[in-house]
């Protein structure tokens, strides 16, 4: 492949233009679906390709192939130069620049131990079937359906600034759901997926056999549990649950290219603005948020992003003051800033980069603080654990979520279990009424891998952590 | 890729597979794509994609292998690859084998190849017309506009052969006024020449000018009149979960409802590769011919999706997934149906719509890009945005005038639905935003 780095990089420099970069990236992704005791989907996918993209007189032009040789480099490069010029004669209000970035040549590899693609299919279909008979032994449970997910991510990018890079990426996820039927009802529980760049190692870290059976039987409790109240409540919210809170109502409106508008018409732009930052009140004194691309097992986690900048870590609030976005090396000086943080990623060899969520987290308490304490501490609130129904608006303010576990809280009790709860708030209200936060004991990474935005849509994968926290007087149960 | 190349690729690989059953799904697909906003290009990609996906069963036990790669010792490993993971796989126990060749009409009104060719430069001209325009109204224009193909060769071991190309071409833009408010237009079809980009430009462009002085709208229930945009998310996001092994199952909404009456009479959604206004795929994913089939007619549930396997079981034919929907529509245009409202709002779309409650089949969802308030059958002024919080069942029983229908465009390119204009009572808002 460096052959055609070398030459892709010698007929680029040919061309007359501002900067220049070719990403070649091979992807296999394993993905197997068992539902019951029926192996109903095992799919084994490689993609190939190469992308080039070239910024000429401030606008961009793009263009991918999936053969790779010298002549698809060159037919590759001119589309991608063609393309360039149509972008010019739309008019250009203001030219793109790229943030100055040191030239890297480097590798980055994610640590595993155990390569998920060398496990044979019958390890990972046996797991399956066995968690199945273990959850479908369960009273009311009438459906089990598991998932694994294996991703292998090699890529070479090339710039014309002298930066070279190669990476090798490891995904690794497994999940189940348990289905109850009964009392007239139906309801889920979830072994919520916990993906992490690592090896399949994971997969026998984690208790996926082990908690079978409390999921089933808390799907079937489901059943009997008590609907959603209406009115005001302190919510309880672990991790799990907290993960996509954060990212819909933290990631996104921090995401500087919807700050600018780029998303208008799609995604949505943000009520985030740049004349809030450094002073606007985006959650309570103890809400902390951090970027880091950095972090062990983090999904965005992958030496450098596909600007080429090297991975970093930054605040995104601070004492509940709104700090930064995430930036690329495009958008950043829209906000006069020298440096991009370095998150522009990309899903495919054929996707153009754009601006991302990185692995984005609330840092935990700094006074010693257990879950099982903070409930004790809580009169009259609800308990919610894993993700549910999710839903905001274009500007990131009014969301609703549900979630997949509830429990009445009563003077410090967790009483009985609930069912179909719902919150409705809006972003910055949210998380100014985040009253604790408990420690890092207690802190835990999750995160998502179907994260959807751009035009032609991209799905990308990015890791959120917590501790468990509180928030005072939100609204539950407007979803009726 | 053309047809012959795809169906070497196929017959390549169905010679070299020693599995009982070996199917063989290409896809060859294109997509390039002018994206912009803040009135200039932001992103401007193309690309020819394709992968062959060959599916081997031994017996009940399973595998598929997807690669892009094609030389022929390649796909020799990954034909090992796919046996070898289905001899050491367990049985699916509800696996049906695979279909033999039926007779299938073909569709001839899906593929245009002046379509699938637009230049960059042609998209740019339409792109910039959008813009020059917006200037003069001191808009702000941000969208996209693409174009592309796709080309599906599926064929088996059983002699199944089948083949279906669509040309498509999409444009999608908002219009910020100097409020920061907006107006969106959306247009996609098989053919470029269906585009009336001046039309198109002025609704969106009127919608935006309207969409200034803002009114306060509380939560609460409201007569609706919802454009074609707004049915084809909220309905279709209920047409596509319309599954009858989850009602069978009594997890579902759809449970014991099979034959009831559940919509308004005014109510029918049905699928028909070759509807006049919009032909689609005619054969289902695992090769069924696709006929004219009602899901809703007249108010009354007719059908649910039903799977080979679960058809078998409960002795009743397949219901398959088809390529495209159809929610039929009237004669009356917008207006017509605002006349009808004494106090309601107009909906132009909606946005993030997610399952709450499957038993209910209750959405909830955002409005976006234009909410106006209509009092005494006409359009007043613009309102801010609200949250729903409502089932689609509910709201097509409450139906009570259909307007004019047009191809919505939607998820995936080139993926279409004909959805028509509705007016419903009692449509319920949970909540409201602060725009």
């Amino acid at each position: 492949m460096e052959d055609y780095i070398e030459y892709a990089l010698s007929l680029l420099d040919t061309y007359v233009i501002d900067y220049a970069d070719i990403r070649i990236r091979e992807t296999r992704r394993q993905n197997l679906f068992v539902i019951d005791n029926n192996v109903k989907h095992f799919n084994d996918m490689t993609q190939f390709g190469f992308g080039i993209r070239i910024l000429r007189n401030g606008v961009w032009g793009f263009a991918s192939a999936s053969e790779i040789s010298k002549s698809s480099i060159e037919k590759i490069a001119q589309q991608a130069y063609e393309i360039a010029k149509a972008s010019e004669f739309v008019g250009v209000d203001r030219k793109i620049e790229l943030t100055k970035e040191d030239v890297h040549v480097d590798k980055f590899k994610t640590s595993i131990e155990i390569d998920p693609f060398k496990v044979p299919a019958s390890d990972k279909i046996g797991l399956m079937l066995e968690i199945s008979e273990r959850v479908r032994k369960i009273k009311d449970i009438q459906k089990f359906m598991g998932n694994m997910y294996f991703k292998k991510k090699h890529q070479y990018f090339a710039s014309t600034e002298g930066s070279k890079i190669e990476t090798d990426i490891f995904t690794v996820s497994a999940g189940y759901r348990a289905v109850a039927v009964g009392n007239n009802d139906s309801q889920t529980r979830a072994y919520q997926q916990r993906p992490r760049n690592i090896g399949y190692e994971w997969i026998k870290e984690q208790p996926l056999l082990e908690d079978a059976e409390r999921v089933a039987e808390e799907a079937a409790a489901k059943l009997y549990a008590e609907p959603s109240p209406t009115g005001e409540f302190d919510l309880v919210l672990t991790p799990s649950h907290l993960a996509l809170t954060m990212h819909e109502s933290v990631g996104h409106p921090t995401e500087l290219d919807r700050v600018l508008g780029w998303e208008a018409n799609f995604a949505g732009t943000s009520f985030a603005t740049p004349e809030k930052l450094g002073n606007f009140q985006y959650g309570s004194d103890i809400v902390n948020f951090k970027a880091d691309n950095n972090l062990k097992y983090g999904l965005a986690t992958q030496g450098y992003d596909d600007d080429g900048v090297k991975s970093q870590d930054w605040y995104i609030i601070k004492d509940g003051i709104l700090q930064n976005y995430s930036t690329t090396r495009e958008t950043a000086p829209f906000l006069n800033q020298e440096k991009s943080f370095g998150a522009n990623r990309a899903d495919s060899y054929s996707s153009m980069p754009i601006n991302r969520i990185p692995n984005l987290f609330l840092l935990s308490g700094k006074e010693k603080l257990s879950p099982d304490e903070l409930i004790n501490d809580t009169k009259n609130g609800i308990f919610i654990d894993g993700m549910g129904s999710f839903s905001i608006d274009q500007k990131r303010l009014n969301f609703q979520f549900g979630g997949d576990l509830f429990w009445e809280i009563k003077n410090g009790k967790k009483t009985r279990m609930l069912k179909n709860v719902t919150y409705q708030s809006l972003s910055p209200e949210f998380w100014n009424s985040c009253d604790a936060v408990c420690d890092e004991d207690h802190w835990e990474d999750w995160g998502v891998l179907n994260c959807g935005k751009g035009e032609p849509s991209q799905t990308m994968q990015m890791t959120h952590g917590a501790s468990t926290a509180r928030f005072r007087n939100i609204k539950v149960g407007g979803a009726k | 890729m053309t047809r012959e190349e795809m169906k070497k690729l196929a017959d390549f690989i169905i010679a070299n597979s020693k599995a009982d059953d070996v199917s063989v799904y290409i896809n060859s697909w294109s997509n390039p794509l002018t994206r912009f906003a803040e009135n200039q290009v932001t992103q401007n990609v193309s690309n020819e994609e394709y992968t062959v996906t060959l599916s081997v069963a031994f017996g009940q036990k399973t595998a598929s292998v997807t690669t892009e790669r094609l030389d022929s010792n390649y796909l020799k490993r990954v034909i090992n690859r796919a046996e070898r993971i289905a001899q050491n796989s367990q049985k699916d126990h509800e696996y049906m084998g695979i279909l033999p060749q039926s007779e299938i009409k073909p569709v001839k009104k899906t593929y245009y190849e002046e379509t699938e060719k637009l230049t960059p430069l042609k998209r740019a001209e339409i792109v910039k017309e959008i813009i020059d325009k917006g200037r003069k109204h001191k808009f702000s224009i941000a969208g996209s506009m693409s174009n592309g193909s796709s080309r599906i060769f599926t064929a088996n071991n059983k002699g199944l052969e089948q083949y279906f190309k669509k040309s498509f071409s999409e444009l999608s833009f908002t219009a910020k006024n100097e409020m920061g408010f907006t107006g969106s237009g959306e247009w996609g079809s098989y053919k470029i020449e269906d585009l009336n980009l001046e039309e198109l430009i002025d609704d969106a462009f009127d919608t935006a000018e309207k969409n200034s002085e803002h009114a306060e709208a509380e939560p609460g229930k409201y007569k609706v009149v919802l454009m074609p945009n707004a049915v084809a998310g909220f309905i279709g996001w209920m047409a596509w979960g319309m599954d009858r092994r989850s009602a069978d199952e009594k997890r579902s909404a759809f449970t014991d409802k099979l034959g009831e009456k559940i919509a308004s009479s005014k109510v029918n959604i049905y699928y028909d590769p070759y509807f006049k206004n919009m032909e689609s795929r005619p054969f289902s994913g695992s090769g069924l011919p696709l006929e004219k089939t009602y899901l809703v007619k007249k108010g009354k549930l007719t059908n649910l999706f039903c799977s080979r396997y679960w058809a078998d079981k409960i002795g009743e034919e397949p219901v398959p997934y088809p390529g495209a929907l159809i929610i039929k529509d009237g004669k009356k245009d917008i207006n017509d149906l605002v006349k009808k409202i004494d106090r309601g709002l107009l909906i132009r779309k909606f946005w993030y719509i997610r399952m709450v409650d499957p038993m209910q089949y209750l959405l909830t969802g955002m409005t976006r890009d234009g909410v106006f308030l209509i009092e005494d059958g006409k359009i007043t002024k613009a309102v801010n945005n609200l949250r729903f919080n409502e089932s689609p069942i509910n709201f097509l029983s409450n139906v009570k005038e259909i307007g004019r229908g047009r191809i919505q465009s939607t998820y995936g390119p080139g993926n279409f639905i004909y959805a028509p204009a509705m007016y419903g009572e009692d449509f319920n808002f949970s909540s409201k935003t602060l725009f």
